[in-house]
């Protein structure tokens, strides 16, 4: 005060994220946090804690991950089965029956895939980061912010453009996510989770999607 | 016991992995093109890792070498060096710190060093068409 400057007052510290929070329920807290990071995503990931076990976002990852996988294959069913009914014979039994198939096998399998696809696109995001020297803290830094925005999934309940509407909220979600997390700039942010979508990362995603398949015939083979 | 199961799970992983280099090219037609090189008719910078990857697992290291050199430089640096984390872990050593650095700010040099990397490969790509 001697130099005529206010006193500094340290902010009061931020309350956990709901999912996070042991004192809320977990619907309650889960549907609070996907609410937080939906609408509010700067404040909602600034309340990230680093304390908490890794399991509590991967977790909410999975859980929302699957209900988004669920939905959009409920919707290539009806929409399959509707073209079928306006059109008949435009798909053959065997088509039909690959696409069920195909589509159970992926609802089944899809806590795996959100798993390995996390994985995945943690590194790669962060790479991305580090070049862009927007890397403030670690991979798991990276790796909680991706697990929370997995949110923009529950968008594909929504027929039809579910799936873009939550590439779009995805994109509006984890760039200020990662911005805040990792005490970066917006345009660094942006720079790291564009970057590897334009330039085509989606060939290097597709590779791994083989090696998972490996994994898979693996496991078959082992069992 | 704990420590043995990274090494376990890439011991899993790789002998999985090598075990079904024979079906790697029927899964790799169910993979959708390259949407860069369907827009700009150009390839992308990691255009070709499929094939790279295949022509790996058939043994071919040079073919894959002259289809992306950097996919392969990836792929097998991957391999050996989670191999080598995972051995360690399973020896009771801990991460080195070095490695525990290079999850933060990298110096400007590497991050140099890495984009021209990243470039000459591209342009590798690019010239091979």
């Amino acid at each position: 005060m001697a130099n005529g400057q206010p006193p500094e007052t340290s902010a009061p510290p931020l309350p956990p994220l709901p999912w996070e929070d042991p004192t809320f329920p977990p619907l309650e807290g889960l549907y609070e946090t996907v609410k937080l990071v939906l609408f509010q995503p700067r404040e909602a990931f600034s309340r990230i804690s680093f304390s908490v076990s890794l399991a509590k976002p991967l977790l909410l990852a999975v859980i929302l991950g699957w209900v988004g996988a669920l939905a959009a294959q409920l919707y290539n069913w009806v929409f399959q089965w509707t073209l079928a009914s306006v059109l008949p014979g435009i798909f053959s039994r065997r088509d039909i029956f690959a696409t069920k198939a195909f589509g159970l096998f992926a609802v089944v399998a899809a806590p795996v895939w959100i798993l390995i696809g996390l994985g995945i696109v943690t590194v790669i995001l962060h790479l991305f980061l580090l070049l862009y020297g927007g890397a403030g803290k670690g991979l798991e830094a990276t790796f909680r912010t991706l697990a929370y925005s997995h949110a923009a999934q529950l968008w594909q309940i929504i027929p039809l453009v579910g799936g873009l509407v939550g590439l779009v909220w995805w994109l509006a979600i984890v760039i200020p996510g990662l911005a805040t997390v990792h005490r970066t700039t917006t345009g660094k942010a942006a720079a790291a989770v564009l970057t590897p979508i334009l330039l085509g990362c989606v060939c290097l995603v597709a590779l791994l999607a083989v090696a998972g398949l490996g994994i898979f015939a693996a496991l078959r083979n082992f069992s | 016991m704990k420590r043995l199961y990274p090494l376990a799970l890439w011991l899993f992983l790789v002998t999985g992995a090598m075990a079904s280099t024979s079906h790697w090219p029927q899964w790799a037609q169910l993979l959708p093109p390259c949407p860069f090189r369907e827009l700009t008719g150009l390839p992308c910078p990691t255009c070709g890792t499929t094939r790279a990857a295949l022509a790996l697992g058939q043994g071919n290291l040079g073919q894959a070498i002259s289809i992306n050199p950097l996919a392969v430089a990836t792929l097998l640096g991957a391999a050996g060096f989670s191999g080598w984390l995972a051995f360690r872990c399973a020896m009771g050593r801990p991460v080195p710190l070095w490695l525990r650095s290079l999850q933060f700010a990298w110096p400007l040099w590497l991050r140099g060093a890495v984009w021209l990397l990243l470039a000459g490969n591209w342009l590798w790509l690019l010239m091979a068409g």
